[in-house]
């Protein structure tokens, strides 16, 4: 049925992007289908499905059938103070990793970009981390971090700075967290960024050269503005990944000391499976779920405005 | 337009340093893997061990720990997750791409919506849910979750699109289906797309925490990072045990980066993965 | 509450309906799958602790007929217990599994534990006269048995015998000097420091451990005769003797005595490599200093107060049948043939540092024999459980909540005042929040 459109050797190009653009066929559903089953099974359904148990007192331990408790839970978590301080620590959190993951990725692209010799050993060094397990960099950075026999300590008292025990100190735990989070997974950021790079022809940088622009000035009126849209996209995927932070954190401090570092994903965990209330616990992800939409919302607006004016 | 030489001296110089930093706590965990306990706690702190390096505490890994298990059970993890979502994903990307049928506006703005979801936050109805299937501690129960990637159905439709149609035109007027096009024509061109996906997924899965280590309660079905974590060995002084460990676990990806490093950064630079 | 499985199986009914559950039905294995001729044991015990519970599994092992016990080993503290709970909720636990007898009141009550059939276990002879009175009580909930107990466990001081003879510090019997102050445990302290020469005499890991600054600070507090009230409306608590013991333990950790900044592993570390003479430490570190080969003495911790009260942080192992939904009766038979096979054969248990709880064992020669054991035995007699509640016991969040508050003093970022108000609002908090059966 679609090979008979095809009628005029001109109009190729034409009907294949418009009316050729996709092909009728009855078999499509089946094509999706696997996927579909795989995503109501395990994204959708849990979702529809704790937004229920949200409304009930659903108990880990009791085998009994749990109650509808109405909004009671809602009321509890939204006056709970450790939701405020968990999220405001999951917050703090991204801010300290987000900023750094930008900054620190892109000038190590940069400086690599500018073919020095040794290209091998530099991108090794930069994306050597990114491929190691969580649990693996909390082990590495908990033993640097040890106040008595870790390196960092060490290496301050040479030059005769008093060390800190970093995780154990509630106002450097979340910064130690964030320098080591930061070693992790600057890397993916890192190759992004250099393929981004990679990708802007070189007529460009010799156009700016011809109008005179210097090294300094190409960099900042050639190569950053055409990198905005990469930024973007590191950004966002950043401040997702950054919102959902549980692992290095429970590995390194379980939510310590004071509760300084315990990220809202940690204050679910605890609450359901610790604590054993599945149904508070599905409350709290409702309530970090909402304002994750709202912020997304929010940002593509943003977005949106930016791109009209 | 060539920088000047003082100019790329004092890069050189910051990249040294810069990369030094980044290669420092892999050096330092490996230092201290090969010291005696007695050496890895002594104070104050030493580079060189006084008592010598020694293999003993890998020897005793091997000898007695569960981390060959664990290494297996996550390569069986790893690549269950990355077959499986090459396969629903590619299948769901091309008919996005190419196929029309019922649904296919409202099933492609879910998945487009999707992306924005963090699955993660709702690991307790999820893990309810698997206790009801009874699939707590079972492998399905750890590989099945970690199938449904979005992203990465949304990548492939967006590399899918971008193979010219002519190239498919000529098959169809020989009579080929959509599933001969698909794996005759389509996928073929798109082996460094598939790459990319196979290469993150499978560094995902082999390195993920979070939901292995909520599914799993039997040590023996347990993969490395959460085998780590969750299993412990010693009790007292494990400074110099806990760095082989976490060398051992890093070993196997870090191998596999060295092989095809220049394929998982054209991987990268050719398909913008994440949509550039 | 109670349990019922025809509730459970609606649930569950109510959830496969959802979709395909046919498909990932056949994805589970079911419990049918396990060999009915294995049980299988979870328990925390690893180093020295875990190499004799593996002797004495094994030995209980050839006793019975035909089947086999499979020892799995998770990390101490709260991901046991929660991978315990989670896999108890998915009635498909282990078939016996070991718990803090501080951990029992946020268990046996909501139906995560089986409790034992003391006539099924008088036919193993096992019965009430095996344990001490004290154990048996703090065994039961509600008028059932829940809980076997296999020791008890206290925090104790260990000291280098060699180095307390170079301090000329040994009396006879191998005693240190009595300890009635706080002035005289530093000067013993700054004794050891002399003789070492090493930045610290007295060796205590702290930092980032609730649990090792809630036994030393549950020990000073009982000392004073005081206790927790956790079951009524508010945190009923004795705040001079709070204060006090919390004042003197940031005295103790003050850079000079003992390091203000030492953690568990680097702590034992230092007593093992005879950096310290004095270790505060659990009972079950005695393999490992004895592995070391530190000539090695014990005393339980001194009363510094003048209250001249005998008290004890202490716990105890004991063992349990998580819940499961339908228990294969062999596989359970099994599991009390098991439990009674290793607390008679518990005496290594002593060499692990543990004081056994099966009297047979604690009466015998060879246990009598057993030292330093005997130095710090009679602490079993006078030890204090934690104050049970469903949010308290080994690694919960109340011992977390302790932990970072009471480190902030010993760290000195908050005064004591401060930290014991701040600990008390967050026990309110802990108690509205706890779990409603």
């Amino acid at each position: 049925m679609t090979s008979a459109t095809i009628s005029k050797p001109g109009s190729v190009r034409k009907t294949a992007t418009t009316r050729l653009k996709v092909t009728r066929s009855r078999g499509g559903l089946l094509y999706v289908l696997p996927f579909f089953v795989a995503f109501t099974l395990f994204l959708l359904w849990p979702l529809v499905y704790g937004l229920w148990m949200s409304f009930t007192d659903r108990d880990l331990a009791a085998g009994a059938e749990p109650r509808v408790v109405g909004l009671a839970n809602y009321a509890e978590a939204l006056t709970d103070p450790m939701v405020w301080t968990t999220f405001g620590n999951t917050v703090l959190f991204t801010v300290m990793t987000t900023i750094p993951l930008v900054v620190l990725a892109l000038a190590a692209a940069l400086l690599v970009n500018m073919g020095l010799p040794g290209q091998w050993v530099w991108r090794m060094a930069f994306f050597l981390p990114y491929l190691l397990a969580s649990t693996v960099v909390s082990l590495f950075w908990e033993w640097i971090y040890n106040p008595e026999l870790g390196l960092i300590n060490a290496v301050l008292g040479v030059f005769g700075i008093e060390g800190q025990a970093w995780l154990q100190n509630p106002d450097f735990a979340m910064a130690a967290i964030a320098v080591a989070t930061t070693w992790w997974t600057l890397g993916f950021n890192f190759l992004l960024y250099l393929a981004a790079l990679q990708n802007i022809p070189a007529t460009v940088y010799e156009a700016a050269a011809i109008d005179g622009a210097g090294k300094w000035r190409q960099l900042f009126s050639v190569t950053l503005p055409l990198l905005r849209n990469i930024t973007m996209l590191i950004l966002v995927l950043q401040v997702l990944a950054s919102l959902k932070v549980f692992d290095q954190i429970y590995q390194m401090t379980a939510g310590g000391p004071d509760d300084s570092t315990r990220s809202i994903l940690m204050y679910v965990y605890d609450t359901g499976f610790t604590g054993y209330r599945l149904g508070y616990a599905s409350a709290i992800s409702y309530v970090f779920f909402a304002i994750i939409l709202i912020l997304s919302l929010l940002q593509l607006r943003f977005a949106r405005r930016s791109d009209q004016s | 337009m060539r920088t000047s030489y003082a100019g790329r001296a004092v890069a050189f110089t910051v990249l040294a340093l810069f990369s030094l930093l980044m290669l420092a706590p892999f050096l330092w965990a490996v230092n201290t893997s090969f010291k005696t306990e007695a050496d890895a706690g002594a104070n104050p702190v030493t580079i060189v061990p006084a008592g010598g390096y020694t293999w003993d505490i890998y020897a005793n890994l091997f000898r007695l720990g569960s981390i060959p298990t664990w290494m297996v059970n996550s390569v069986l993890v790893a690549a269950a997750v990355t077959l499986i979502t090459l396969v629903i994903s590619t299948l769901a990307g091309y008919a996005f791409s190419r196929l029309d049928f019922t649904g296919r506006r409202t099933l492609l703005g879910l998945t487009v919506a999707s992306i924005m979801i963090p699955g993660t936050i709702f690991i307790v109805p999820l893990f309810d849910e698997m206790l009801a299937f009874n699939m707590v501690d079972t492998y399905w129960g750890i590989i099945l979750p970690q199938v449904v990637a979005p992203v990465m159905v949304f990548i492939l439709k967006r590399f899918f699109d971008s193979i010219p149609r002519e190239l498919e035109e000529a098959a169809r007027v020989d009579g080929a289906g959509s599933l001969r096009i698909f794996l005759r024509i389509v996928l073929p061109l798109s082996r460094p797309i598939i790459a990319a996906v196979a290469i993150f997924t499978f560094v995902g899965a082999w390195n993920n925490f979070l939901w292995p280590f909520i599914v799993t309660n039997d040590p023996d079905l347990m993969t490395l990072p959460v085998g780590l974590e969750t299993v412990s060995t010693g009790f007292g002084v494990v400074f110099a045990e806990n760095m082989a460990k976490s060398v051992l676990a890093a070993l196997p990806l870090i191998v596999v980066f060295l092989f095809f490093q220049r394929q998982i950064i054209k991987g990268i630079a050719t398909t913008g993965l994440g949509g550039q | 509450m109670s349990k019922s499985p025809n509730i459970r199986l609606s649930r569950r009914r109510v959830l496969q309906a959802a979709g395909l559950s046919a498909l990932l039905a056949g994805c589970g294995t079911g419990p049918a799958s396990r060999s009915s001729q294995e049980i299988t044991f979870w328990h925390l015990l690893t180093g020295g602790d875990g190499e004799r519970m593996n002797a004495i599994v094994t030995k209980a092992d050839a006793d019975l007929p035909d089947a086999h016990i499979k020892q799995i080993v998770l990390a101490w503290g709260a991901p046991y217990y929660t991978k315990l709970a989670m896999s108890a909720a998915g009635g498909r636990a282990p078939d016996l599994g070991v718990l803090h007898m501080s951990r029992l009141a946020g268990y046996a009550p909501g139906g995560l534990l089986d409790p034992w059939d003391l006539n099924r276990l008088a036919r193993y002879g096992i019965t009430e006269q095996s344990f001490t009175a004290p154990a048996w009580k703090s065994s039961m909930v509600g008028g059932k048995t829940f809980a076997l107990a296999l020791d008890s466990h206290t925090f104790v001081a260990f000291f280098n015998t060699e180095l307390a003879e170079k301090a000329g510090l040994l009396e006879s019997g191998g005693k240190l000097p009595e300890i009635k102050s706080l002035d005289d445990m530093k000067k013993l302290g700054r004794e050891f420091k002399q003789v070492t020469g090493k930045p610290y005499g007295l060796a205590y890991g702290f930092l980032g451990d609730g649990a090792q600054l809630w036994r030393l600070f549950w020990t000073f507090y009982t000392q004073h005769g005081a206790t927790f009230e956790l079951t009524g409306d508010k945190f009923g608590y004795d705040a001079e003797a709070f204060e006090e013991s919390v004042e003197t333990m940031r005295s103790l950790v003050d850079g000079d005595v003992a390091s203000k900044s030492a953690d568990y592993a680097t702590a034992s570390s230092s007593f093992l490599n005879g950096d310290s003479g004095l270790v505060f430490s659990g009972v079950w570190e005695l393999p490992q200093y004895q592995d070391a080969k530190v000539p090695l003495g014990a005393m339980p911790i001194p009363n510094m107060f003048g209250t001249g009260v005998n008290a004890n942080w202490g716990d105890s192992h004991t063992f349990v049948l998580p819940h499961q939904d339908n228990p294969d009766e062999h596989r359970r038979e099994l599991a009390y043939q098991a439990v009674a096979g290793i607390l008679k054969n518990s005496l290594p248990w002593g060499h692990a540092g543990h004081t056994p709880a099966y009297q047979p064992v604690v009466n015998s020669a060879e246990f009598k024999a057993l030292q330093p054991n005997r130095d710090y035995a009679v602490t079993a007699t006078y030890l204090h459980y934690d104050p049970p509640s469903s949010f308290t016991g080994a690694a919960s969040s109340f011992m977390t909540q302790f932990g970072s508050i009471v480190q902030n003093v010993l760290i000195g970022q908050t005064s004591v005042k401060d930290a014991v108000a701040s600990f008390a609002e967050r026990v309110n908090v802990l108690m509205s929040k706890a779990v409603q059966r």
